[in-house]
């Protein structure tokens, strides 16, 4: 059933709530959302660029509960890698078959974004930068 | 509030008692139109008559309708729900205070009266009622505007289909109720050949608006059809770059020239959504062939493809799959492309029924919460010369 009406004109925006957890100077924070979408991407963009701004250098992005990004999600991640910029690095990982398949349309996985298969990856290739 | 304002409020009251009345009219005309009524009845014809009041002062104990039963119908009523009553009343303990508050009274205020703390509550209120209403307004002036510019766009995309004596092109747009940032167009150029393009702006409203009118006016600018596609694309995205590229905003786009005489395709998919091509080796997709436009500063290719007998093309935006299956799951683009690939392998692919084929693979009620953009071309002989004759699709 094909139900149009479904959706109302006004966005309303949502915020976002993270876990995060460090190991030694690796901050991996982990949106605890299956969706980023239009409702949520100021909220995740604003979390993301907060963290990078207090100072934290290196940054894993575990995405193993989003289920689902759209093209304002991934505005979003594409403003926090511009703040990432000249501060530090940032990675992903735990990225699921949907926002891969985002990343790999977008050709976001080839050299943009640094994409690790799991949050141990991801930490030890951050730990390495030493 | 200065004082020479609230002249401009109306205040209701109401209670079955005349010296009540009075104190409470003496002590607010000086600041405040008011009204009375010395029943629930002659209270609610006020109400809902040509001249309703912008605050009440409610008794609860009344002989006939109670204060209770007034406030009720009150905020049943769509056109009258807003109005902010405040309870005024000798009943004191605070199980009927929270009864009152439970069905929509704004304040309750316990006799016997303190005048200072009457006027501060029906000021407060006032004040809010003020601020609702000034917030109403600008989301009502912003929805407008968004509207405007939602026609705006709509009028900008092409209306109806195109052919000349080889293709046949359609269009499809359906918009998710704010202004967004799909585009699709279709150029003819010199020796029957067409230059199409489909595009998506990150994120909706007027933002993604304006930088969807932006897309637009590269491939429409004077020149723009003599300029080779990996070129234009080359300076869009360039320009992009300068304007809004550090906010995170982008533009995925699949854009192709089409030279029917060679059958062949020149096109460069920029970030964007496999298109679905059939011809007679079969289906397959049109995948991406460089970065999204907007980030980096890099070289746009377009790819060639020899085209073998007749075929079709189809290329959209995500909106198509990106949509909601019961509310929380996502159609998703593998299903989507097996539905599309169903279609076109039938030879019955027809945009305009696409939503609704979408929505019978989901077995569930679907939700398109972005806007649906397609261009469908096919090729072919004897498709009849001139525009709008597309609704066959």
């Amino acid at each position: 059933m094909f139900n149009p009406a479904v959706d109302s004109k006004t966005v309303k925006e949502v915020a976002m709530d993270f876990e995060s957890r460090t190991y030694g100077d690796v901050l991996v924070i982990r949106p605890l959302v299956q969706m980023i979408d239009a409702q949520n991407a100021s909220s995740f963009k604003g979390w993301m660029v907060d963290y990078i701004l207090q100072g934290e250098k290196k940054v894993a992005l575990d995405l193993s509960g989003v289920d689902f990004m759209d093209s304002s999600g991934l505005s979003a991640l594409i403003s926090s890698a511009k703040t990432m910029q000249g501060r530090g690095r940032l990675v992903l990982c735990g990225v699921g078959t949907n926002v891969s398949r985002l990343l790999s349309i977008t050709r976001l996985d080839r050299g943009v974004f640094e994409i690790h298969q799991d949050e141990e990856r991801a930490v030890e290739a951050l730990k390495g930068d030493d | 509030m200065q004082d020479n304002s609230r002249q401009y409020y109306k205040i209701l009251l109401v209670d079955d008692s005349n010296q009540n009345i009075r104190i409470l009219s003496t002590l607010l005309k000086k600041d405040y139109t008011v009204q009375s009524a010395l029943d629930g009845e002659k209270a609610l014809r006020i109400v809902f008559g040509a001249d309703p009041p912008d605050l009440i002062l409610l008794d609860i104990l009344m002989p006939g309708i109670d204060g209770y039963e007034v406030c009720r119908r009150i905020k049943a009523n769509p056109g009258t729900a807003g109005i902010p009553i405040i309870f005024v009343t000798g009943k004191s303990d605070s199980e009927d205070e929270a009864y009152g508050l439970s069905i929509g009274a704004v304040d309750y205020i316990a006799k016997p009266y303190h005048f200072p703390i009457i006027k501060a509550r029906i000021k407060n209120h006032l004040e809010l009622l003020q601020a609702r209403r000034s917030a109403q307004a600008a989301h009502k002036e912003l929805s407008r505007e968004l509207e405007a510019m939602d026609e705006l766009q709509r009028s900008i995309l092409p209306a109806g289909g195109y052919s000349n004596r080889h293709l046949h092109v359609h269009g499809f747009y359906k918009p998710s109720g704010l202004a967004g940032g799909d585009y699709y167009d279709y150029l003819p150029l010199e020796n029957e050949c067409l230059r199409c393009v489909v595009a998506d702006v990150s994120g909706h409203g007027a933002r993604a608006a304006f930088i969807m009118s932006m897309v637009r006016s590269f491939f429409h600018f004077e020149y723009a059809a003599v300029i080779p596609l990996s070129k234009l694309v080359s300076n869009l995205n360039r320009q992009l770059m300068q304007t809004v590229g550090n906010m995170g905003d982008f533009v995925t786009l699949m854009a192709l020239d089409i030279d029917p005489h060679k059958n062949s395709l020149e096109y460069i998919n920029a970030g964007h959504c496999p298109a679905f091509f059939r011809d007679s080796r079969g289906l397959q997709e049109i995948e991406p062939t460089s970065v999204l436009l907007g980030l980096l500063e890099d070289e746009f290719p377009a790819a060639g493809m020899q085209c073998t007998g007749d075929w079709e093309l189809f290329m959209y935006t995500d909106g198509f799959y990106e949509c909601l299956v019961n509310g929380d799951k996502i159609f998703g683009y593998e299903a989507f492309r097996q539905l599309c690939f169903s279609s076109m392998s039938r030879g019955g692919f027809r945009i305009k029924d696409l939503p609704n084929e979408v929505a019978e693979a989901a077995s569930g009620i679907v939700g398109f919460i972005d806007d649906l953009t397609g261009l469908y071309v096919q090729s072919g002989s004897g498709f009849q010369d001139g525009k709008g004759s597309g609704n066959g699709l």
